[in-house]
Parts: C-alpha cells; sequence; structure tokens
C-alpha cells in the first residue's frame, strides 16, 4: 500500500492532485472519515488549515489560514513535533487543546491520529486522521499513517520548493524584463560591466554605437574584446597609436574611471563617455551622443574668435582714425602758423634787402663827400656803411633762415585730410629722393650726394596714405642726406657722402630702407631719436618733429614698422616696413 | 606815358615795399601807384575814376572782407580793360587756376619777385597807350 503512495508522489506534477490521490488511496488501508493537512506559512508562526478528504455529508470541509501555531491540535503537533493519537477524543477532551477544526469540536470525531509532517530536519506541518467512534484505529493503523506521513512531509516539502522556484524564476525573469525595459528606455547608450569586466547587459542605443562591430556586443564579451574591435574597424582615431596600445590605454581609463570622457569617432560623431564603478566591482557606463553639443560649442567658438577679431580690427582702425585726427590737426596747426609767420617774414627779408640797395645807392652819391672829409671822420662814415650793410645782411641771412624753417615746417604739414588710396610705392619713393636731393642744393648749391636706387619691380602698387608715406620718405631721406654731408665736412675730400634708397616685397610687407655712410647714430641717442621735438641738429636747423611724425604715420596709420641700425663714424639705416594692403577699417565692412 | 597801377593789400607795410622797389620807375614817371587796403575801397577808387584812370591792378588774395578773388570776378565784370595780377601768399594750383579762370592775367606769390614783375608789367602795358 505504501509502495503505491510512493509511486503516485513520485508520479505527480501537482501537489493538489496528488494530495487527493495519495488521501484517497490511504484510505483504502485503513478507515477514516475525515482527514485534514496543516500546512506551515512562510514566516513560521502560523499555519493553514484544509479538509483533505470528508466521508460525511454533513461535515463542512474547513479552510482557514493565518492560525497560530498555539491553537488547535495541528498547532501542538506542528510545535511540538509528537504525534497526537487519541483512541478518544471525548474523554482526553481536557487534556487537549481547543481544536479549531469544528469537526474535531463538536464530538463528532473520537479516534484521531495527528502526525507531523517532516522534510529534511524541518516540520513543515500536520496530518489528522479522525473517525466518528472511538478505538476505530489499530496499532497497525499508527504505523502505516506514520509512513504515510512521512512520504507525505517530503513530498509535499520537495514541492513546495519546486513552487517556490518556479515563482522566483518568475519574478526574477519579471523583474529582469522591467530592468530590460528600463535600459532600453534611457534614451543614451547603457552598459554593465561585472567585476571582471565582461559586458553584462546594455541596450541597443549602446549597440548602435558600434556600427560595424555591432556583432561583437553580447552578453559576456570582455570590454577590452570590444575595444579591440572597435580600433580595428578605424572607427576612432587612434592618435598615432597603434591598436594594441589604444586598446590598451582605454582599457586603463575603463578600469579607472574618473568622471567622463569625450571621444570623437571618425564620422565626426562625438560620445561622451562616462563611467563609473559601482558597489560589486562592476563598472556601469553611460554613452551620450554630445555631436550637437559640440557643434554648437565650435561654433561658439568661431564666433567668439571672429568676434574678438573683429573688435581688435575695430580698435586698431580706432586707433588709425585718432592718428589721423591728429595728423590733420598738427597739420593745419603747423601750416596755420607757418603762414601767420611767412608774411611778417617776407617784409623783414625784402625791406632788409631793399635797405641794402638804397644804402648802396646812398654810399654811391656820397663817395665824394665823404673823400672830402677829415681821415677820423671819413673812416667813421665807411665803417658806419660797411657795419650797417653788414647787418642788413645778417639781417637777410637770418629771415631766409627762418623762411627755409617755416618751409620744413609746411613739409611737415599740409591742409586737408590725407587720403588712402592703392599707389605705385617706388614712384613715392623715388620722387622724395628726387625732393630731398633738389631741396638740398636749394638750400646748399655746393650740396652733392652718390644717391643709388635699387627699387625692387614686384613691389608694385601699395594701399597707403601715399602723401604721409611721402613725407616719411622725405624725412628719412633728408636726414640721411644731412648726415652724409656732415660726415664729408667733417673728413673733407676723401670721403663721398653715399646715400642708398632699396625697397623690397618680403611675403605681404613691403620694405623700403634708407641707408647713409655719414655720421651715425650712438646707442644712447638712438632711443630717443623718435621722441617727439628731440634733434641733434643746431639750433634753428631742424623742428625735432621729422622722426616722431614719421613714426606715428607708418606705425599707427599703415600698421607698420619703423626700425634703425646705425654703427657711430660709419652708416645709418631706417628700414621701413608696411603691409601691402591695410588691414580692414569701418568703411569696407567685414 | 605813366601808366597808372592800383595796389591792393590789407598789409599798409606793402606800400611801401612797392614803391622802395619801384623808386627809379616811379622817379622816371613810368608808373604811378595807388594803394587801397581792401577790396571795397579798390572798387570805390575805380568807379570814382570816370574813365578809370588805372590800367592795372595788383592785388592781394587774402584779405578781410572782400578777397582778392572776389575783387577780381567785379573787376573784369565792370572794367574788362583793367589788367589783374593777383600776388598771393598761398601759391596753390588750385587758387591759381580759378583766378586765371575769372580773368586774371598774371598770378604771382610771395615773396615777390620784382625783377619778374617788372618784366611782366613792361610786357603787357609796354606798349599801351
Amino acid at each position: 500500500m505504501i509502495s503505491d503512495v510512493v509511486l503516485l508522489i513520485a508520479r505527480s506534477t501537482d501537489i493538489e492532485q496528488l494530495l487527493l490521490e495519495a488521501v484517497n488511496r490511504i484510505k483504502w488501508a485503513f478507515d477514516f472519515n475525515r482527514c485534514t493537512l496543516a500546512l506551515t506559512e512562510s514566516g513560521g508562526e502560523t499555519y493553514a488549515l484544509r479538509t483533505l478528504l470528508e466521508t460525511r455529508r454533513d461535515h463542512e470541509k474547513v479552510k482557514k489560514t493565518g492560525i497560530s501555531l498555539d491553537a488547535g491540535l495541528h498547532g501542538r503537533v506542528i510545535r511540538t513535533g509528537q504525534p497526537c493519537i487519541e483512541v478518544d477524543v471525548a474523554a482526553t477532551a481536557e487534556k487537549l487543546p481547543e481544536p479549531v477544526d469544528p469537526a474535531l469540536a463538536d464530538g463528532s470525531s473520537r479516534s484521531v491520529i495527528g502526525l507531523p509532517l517532516h522534510a529534511y530536519g524541518r516540520i513543515i506541518g500536520a496530518i489528522l486522521f479522525s473517525a466518528t467512534r472511538a478505538n476505530v484505529f489499530s496499532d497497525e493503523d499508527v504505523k502505516l499513517a506514520l509512513q504515510f506521513a512521512t512520504h507525505l512531509g517530503l513530498a509535499i516539502d520537495r514541492f513546495r520548493q519546486v513552487d517556490e522556484l518556479r515563482t522566483a524564476e518568475r519574478k526574477a525573469k519579471a523583474a529582469r524584463r522591467r530592468l530590460y525595459d528600463a535600459i532600453e528606455s534611457v534614451s543614451e547608450g547603457f552598459v554593465l560591466y561585472d567585476h571582471e569586466d565582461r559586458m553584462i547587459v546594455c541596450n541597443s542605443r549602446f549597440r548602435e554605437l558600434f556600427h560595424d562591430s555591432a556583432d561583437i556586443v553580447e552578453p559576456g564579451v570582455l570590454f577590452e574584446d570590444m575595444m579591440r574591435a572597435v580600433a580595428s574597424t578605424g572607427m576612432v582615431p587612434l592618435g598615432g597609436l597603434n591598436i594594441d596600445d589604444w586598446v590598451a590605454k582605454r582599457v586603463i581609463t575603463h578600469k579607472n574611471p574618473a568622471g567622463s570622457h569625450v571621444l570623437r569617432l571618425e564620422n565626426g560623431t562625438w560620445i561622451n563617455i562616462s563611467e563609473k564603478r559601482i558597489d560589486n566591482g562592476g563598472i556601469v557606463g553611460v554613452y551620450t551622443d554630445i555631436t550637437e553639443l559640440k557643434e554648437r560649442e565650435v561654433e561658439i567658438t568661431r564666433a567668439k574668435d571672429a568676434a574678438e577679431g573683429a573688435l581688435t580690427d575695430l580698435q586698431k582702425a580706432q586707433e588709425r582714425l585718432v592718428q589721423a585726427e591728429k595728423m590733420a590737426s598738427l597739420g593745419q596747426l603747423t601750416a596755420g602758423i607757418a603762414h601767420e609767420i611767412k608774411n611778417p617774414l617776407n617784409f623783414v627779408n625784402n625791406f632788409a634787402k631793399l635797405s641794402d640797395e638804397l644804402l648802396g645807392e646812398l654810399a654811391e652819391i656820397l663817395e665824394e663827400p665823404i673823400k672830402a672829409l677829415d681821415d677820423e671822420a671819413r673812416d667813421d662814415a665807411e665803417d658806419l656803411f660797411r657795419t650797417i650793410r653788414q647787418n642788413l645782411t645778417k639781417i637777410n641771412e637770418h629771415g631766409r633762415r627762418a623762411d627755409s624753417i617755416v618751409k620744413n615746417m609746411l613739409l611737415h604739414s599740409r591742409e586737408g585730410p590725407s587720403e588712402r588710396q592703392t599707389a605705385n610705392l617706388n614712384a613715392i619713393a623715388e620722387e622724395a629722393l628726387n625732393l630731398a636731393y633738389h631741396g638740398a642744393r636749394a638750400e646748399n648749391p655746393n650740396f652733392s650726394i652718390e644717391m643709388v636706387k635699387s627699387l625692387a619691380e614686384d613691389v608694385g602698387v601699395v594701399e597707403c596714405f601715399p602723401q604721409d608715406l611721402m613725407r616719411v620718405f622725405l624725412n628719412l631721406i633728408t636726414n640721411g642726406m644731412y648726415a652724409a654731408h656732415k660726415r664729408g665736412v667733417e673728413e673733407g675730400d676723401g670721403f663721398a657722402p653715399a646715400i642708398s634708397l632699396t625697397t623690397r616685397t618680403s611675403g605681404d610687407q613691403i620694405e623700403i630702407e634708407v641707408r647713409d655712410n655719414g655720421t651715425g647714430i650712438p646707442a644712447d641717442v638712438r632711443e630717443k631719436i623718435f621722441v617727439p621735438f628731440f634733434t641733434t641738429k643746431p639750433a634753428g636747423e631742424g623742428t625735432g618733429l621729422g622722426l616722431s611724425l614719421s613714426y606715428d604715420i607708418v606705425v599707427k596709420q599703415h600698421g607698420g614698422e619703423l626700425t634703425v641700425e646705425s654703427e657711430p663714424g660709419e652708416f645709418t639705416a631706417f628700414r621701413v616696413t608696411i603691409p601691402r594692403t591695410l588691414p580692414a577699417s569701418g568703411g569696407k565692412g567685414q | 606815358m605813366t601808366a597808372r597801377i592800383l595796389m591792393v593789400d590789407d598789409e599798409p607795410d606793402a606800400q611801401d615795399l612797392f614803391r622802395q622797389n619801384f623808386r627809379r620807375e616811379i622817379r622816371k614817371g613810368v608808373y604811378t601807384f595807388d594803394f587801397s587796403m581792401s577790396g571795397a575801397a579798390a572798387l570805390e577808387v575805380l568807379k570814382g575814376q570816370k574813365p578809370p584812370e588805372v590800367v592795372l591792378v595788383l592785388s592781394d588774395i587774402n584779405m578781410p572782407g572782400m578777397s582778392g578773388i572776389e575783387l577780381l570776378a567785379e573787376i573784369r565784370k565792370a572794367w574788362p580793360d583793367v589788367v589783374v595780377f593777383m600776388i598771393t601768399a598761398y601759391g596753390d594750383n588750385a587758387t591759381e587756376v580759378k583766378a586765371r579762370d575769372l580773368g586774371a592775367e598774371q598770378f604771382l606769390t610771395k615773396p615777390v619777385d620784382f625783377g619778374r614783375l617788372k618784366e611782366d608789367l613792361s610786357r603787357v602795358l609796354g606798349d599801351n597807350k
């Protein structure tokens, strides 16, 4: 009989079916009216009770849960682990606990076999057989019931475990499903690695990032292998490293994540990679496509650079305007002064000359009467005439000097704003040379100098302020001629004063050099030569304005450079460097 | 025949300068000089002479009130036979062109080259009247 039950247990897939069939089968072995089953509930403090079999139609089947282990016969059996076998419950009622099952309480059950259900050292419940009359169960019946209970206990436990496992599996599956759905719904690429750096899970967004290497992205793949695949397809720029070095470097960054880093793929996409170690030793990675952000960043940087460039241009243009204004007003000032002085100067010179002539006429008229005077008086008279004529000559001389200073000043000034044009630079330089030469000769008819011109043909046209450049060249050449001439005067006939004018192009810059073999400029003077009103010429010969104005014209007005090189007693060379085109300013637009 | 020349200049010393430079010619009776200190005064002198005795006007350009250019225009309009020479400290091309367009016979810059002036005068007036 018991072996039948065992077979039944082995073949059952369903515990309910098993319980029903087993209890029915065992009823063949010994007779009972009612069989109830108590099973402990999770928590271990309570049990559930139900009727497995009831022969009497007027007795209700019981089904209850959450019964305290302190209550009922079943409760005692479970708690104590001791069988409760009663021949006649009616007789021993006071010793027994209050039954929970009403069928036991109403006195209709007299014979009772209550057995604990054991499973692997635990008590998982109790089974109770009862009959309506007393002394129904024999010792054989009890033995049978015991064997039955033993097998049933194990079977129930096994089924329960399987059930729990299945439930746990189901729950786990559902939880995993929820997790995957959540990961999938994340808009960034998401990936999780375990403590051995194998990928546990990732979403499609992450897989997509791998493009052609996507099939390597499967759970279990090593991070390093994924990186190797990516590097091999040329998806990422390797920055000059070979594949192995790049992979090694990437793995190091990956294993020691410190915030996020940015990767630029070959196809122009920018990815922000944020990796973090999590508690169990694994690594979580979030990959965000920041291409748009990057593009905007680049645009902003470009705009900022353009704005800064524009600002600098504007500032330079402003400086040039201010400079031009200054030049204009200074020019007008000196022009005004010069013109004002010219008139009285003319009178000085003219009257001096006239007076000299008139005196000459007077001397002629008085020639005879003077001869008729006594010696002393005659000497006096002649002396007076001579002195007065000398004085007048001196007045004339100084008047002419003042006149040449005024002319000099007028050269350094003009009326009206100078115009920005394109002009042939060599032509301007040549004209300046000629003007300077003729000017020097006008002042001193004995002036002579050797002039060497090397004007490069590719200099061509230059965007500039031609009148002002003319002034600069005139100034430099005049100075050079003066210096060479001075050395000639000092050293005498053995020395041949020479001046050279050279123009050449150097990239987008034009260089003009004025070199003389004159007295040279000592180092301490060289520092000061561009300072306004500084001059080494004797009083009355120079205004000291020339070089400082030239400097301002070259540097501020044309954005160029003016440098000097000199060896005292040997040579001086001034070099003007200006750009071929002036930087754009307001009127031209961007 | 003495040619009568009218000199117009706001600088009083200009008179002396011219008188001294032309002392010989004046003594010989080649020229006589009248002086006006402004364009307006010059016009008065000319208007006062009916018919005009002045044959040539030497005028400065930069004067307060009526400028030499304006005077030139007036003279050429009213007395087309009177020759006008402009004398000026400002020797720029634009002014010269303007003066000649308006009918100035000659254009001189200060300081005046009297030798040249005398040549020009004798060329223009020499065989007149």
